[in-house]
């Protein structure tokens, strides 16, 4: 039971703090997401090739939903205990604050864990809806524009893959019975299943969680919330809400991974991983570049998911650093936020630049090895190889460049607050991934070793 | 009469509805349109229900007259009253520009979706050419409307065709699911429309193309 445990415990969590004071809260808000990060890590350390089935198969624990969960607590842990130094919320809102940042991280957990093909688009759709009002939490006119733009183009998406799903579903009726609902189930039997039919339903889902992942034509939400949320909620939606999305996309692309499918998750990541990067440059403020960079990011993990054999496998891997790195980038550049406009405490220059150059793809860091074997496996296709080179090595530079610029052009000097310590411990982490990328690689072969 | 020929005449009125709710430029009119389109909805729940002897399908007809014929209508009447808005800001497309596109997207969609649609053994196969229509109107009212209201409106009109094309394809779906799905439609639409008036109340407009502090 201890995948539901893990997704329940923030939800208690969420529950209780609308009943306790400005300081419990805080507490409580990090307890709970202390809770479920230990749980997942049970989760993650005890998992098998073969998943874990529990309430009569609704809900599954395999290697991607545990690797997505573990970085998910992780992630939401380091936001809440980043959050209360980072800004002062009047009562009213610092108790919404709270209880939707537990919420969320419930409604996120709970894709991880689901198995019914139905319940991770109604996760997946509650995970906007409890995230919007963290965007909005300002009120001013530019963060209502942004949650707008949210909630009408996640939710215009998501029915999209609704659509999608339904028209599995029926498939699966058709040739699986009533069992047909689970995601399991569907991966057992995929060889009987009809191709076209398959297919069709696939690039829907596709399209639809793709507007949810920042995939390029639907991506214009991205930098518009990034930009207006606070930076602990930007924090958790580029490092975890898009792996979320990019989980159900993996989970269902794994049913038809090839032929349509595939050459559409090539297009759309190439277009994106380009538009990303090049967007990127020139971008005065921080936090939509690292927005346009979440896009680019996005577009290579799909890049590799549509090429398949290897680069399955490394677009998970490059899907988790992004969203270690990616996080460590927004909470350090909120240190910089926090520091006095002229001059730049050195511990916080420190972890900016180095969470911006390791996002880049410096090679200690995970995403260099995850970089280097998505381009594996596109490097037999010299176009596809190039456009990808162009993407990554403008990323790495405007990155580079800017970290420089923001960390080292000004005097250093002023006080820092200690919040510069949280985003080391996730770059940290992906140093040592980097180094030791064997125990996470072994867990992600298995299950698709399992899928396969 | 035969329960299966009423079911086809019921999903093409939707069709006409559904023009409706996107030309009538009254907004309280169209929220109407709206209103009408969902209760014959409800009323194909229902005869789906009768026709296949599933008795959720009952549960979901009752869910819908309570959340979409009334509940919706009342909250889109509310921010109506709330923002001051009576009538939609001008669109972009003059009127017989949008009824041809709009023809266009109907019969487009009734000559290629059996050959896209791979589903011919469905028992309702009319329902699906007609929510693939709900759905892409929605979304062409979705792009070619200014007002806010109006694009929360175009929402909720996909949503009833992806409404119909769940029931009438997955009528076997749990219960469970069913509500999950619903409960999600109606609390992004409260969400929206709690947002839209925030909107006029703080940049003064619903004109969503003049929301453009940000860009790039």
């Amino acid at each position: 039971m201890i995948p539901v445990l893990m997704s329940l415990s923030p939800l208690v969590g969420s529950l209780l703090s609308l009943f306790l004071g400005r300081r419990q809260r805080e507490i409580c808000c990090i307890l709970s997401s202390l809770i479920s990060l230990i749980l997942a890590t049970t989760a993650f350390i005890s998992v098998k090739a073969e998943p874990e089935l529990f309430l009569s198969g609704e809900i599954i624990l395999d290697g991607l939903g545990a690797l997505t969960a573990f970085l998910i607590s992780l992630i939401v842990l380091l936001a809440s205990v980043y959050s209360p130094r980072y800004m002062n919320l009047e009562e009213g809102k610092h108790r919404t604050y709270y209880f939707l940042l537990q919420l969320f991280n419930f409604t996120m957990l709970s894709v991880c864990i689901s198995n019914n093909i139905f319940l991770i688009w109604v996760f997946v759709e509650a995970t906007t809806l409890s995230s919007v009002f963290l965007v909005t939490i300002r009120g001013d006119p530019t963060s209502l524009e942004a949650g707008w733009k949210y909630v009408l183009l996640c939710t215009v998406g998501l029915s999209i893959a609704l659509f999608g799903t339904v028209m599995l579903y029926v498939e699966a009726l058709e040739r699986v019975g009533e069992s047909g609902i689970l995601w399991t189930e569907l991966i057992k039997n995929k060889n009987i299943l009809n191709v076209k039919a398959m297919e069709t339903a696939v690039i829907f889902i596709i399209a639809g969680y793709g507007v949810k992942a920042g995939l390029f034509p639907f991506h214009w939400w991205l930098p518009d919330t990034y930009s207006e949320a606070p930076t602990p909620v930007s924090s958790v939606l580029s490092g975890v809400l898009i792996n979320c999305s990019f989980l159900a996309i993996a989970r269902f692309y794994l049913l038809s991974p090839s032929g349509v499918a595939s050459s559409l998750l090539l297009l759309l990541g190439i277009i994106s991983a380009l538009f990303g990067s090049i967007a990127m440059i020139g971008q005065a403020n921080m936090k939509r570049l690292l927005a346009y960079s979440s896009v680019e990011n996005m577009g290579i993990a799909c890049i590799g998911l549509g090429a398949g054999g290897v680069g399955i496998m490394f677009s998970i891997f490059h899907v988790f650093n992004h969203g270690l790195l990616k996080s460590a980038a927004f909470l350090s550049w909120g240190g910089v936020e926090k520091s006095n406009k002229a001059e730049v405490p050195p511990s916080v220059a420190f972890s900016l630049i180095l969470s911006f150059i390791l996002l880049g793809g410096c090679p200690p860091s995970g995403i260099f090895l995850s970089e280097l074997g998505v381009l594996t496996s596109v490097v037999r296709n010299v176009l596809l190889a190039v456009a990808y080179l162009i993407s990554v090595f403008t990323s790495f530079s405007v990155l580079s460049y800017n970290a420089m610029e923001r960390g080292l052009g000004r005097p250093a000097g002023g006080n820092s607050s200690p919040i510069w310590i949280v985003p080391l411990i996730s770059s940290a982490m992906s140093i040592a991934i980097g180094l030791y990328p064997s125990p996470l690689l072994r867990v992600i072969e298995e299950f698709l070793g399992g899928a396969s | 009469m035969d329960l299966a020929f009423l079911f086809r005449f019921l999903s093409s009125i939707m069709v006409i509805t559904s023009v409706a709710i996107i030309e009538i430029r009254d907004l309280r009119r169209s929220s109407y349109a709206y209103m009408v389109q969902s209760a014959i909805l409800s009323a194909d729940f229902s005869l789906i229900a009768m026709m296949t002897g599933e008795w959720h399908m009952y549960l979901w007809t009752m869910s819908s007259l309570i959340t979409k014929v009334l509940l919706v209508p009342r909250a889109m009447i509310w921010a109506i009253e709330r923002t001051g808005e009576r009538s939609e800001i001008r669109p972009v497309l003059p009127l017989t520009a949008s009824f041809g596109l709009e023809g266009a997207i109907i019969i487009s969609l009734f000559l290629i979706s059996p050959s896209v649609f791979p589903l011919a053994e469905s028992r309702f196969p009319s329902s699906i050419p007609i929510s693939l229509v709900l759905f892409m109107i929605g979304i062409f009212g979705m792009l070619s409307r200014r007002c806010a209201l109006k694009q929360v409106l175009c929402l909720c009109h996909m949503e009833n065709g992806v409404h119909l094309f769940l029931a009438s394809l997955a009528y076997r779906s749990p219960i469970t699911v069913e509500i999950g799905i619903l409960t999600d439609a109606i609390a992004a639409i409260v969400i929206l429309l709690y947002m839209a008036i925030r909107l006029k109340h703080v940049a003064g407009t619903l004109d969503t193309f003049k929301l453009s502090l940000l860009r790039w």
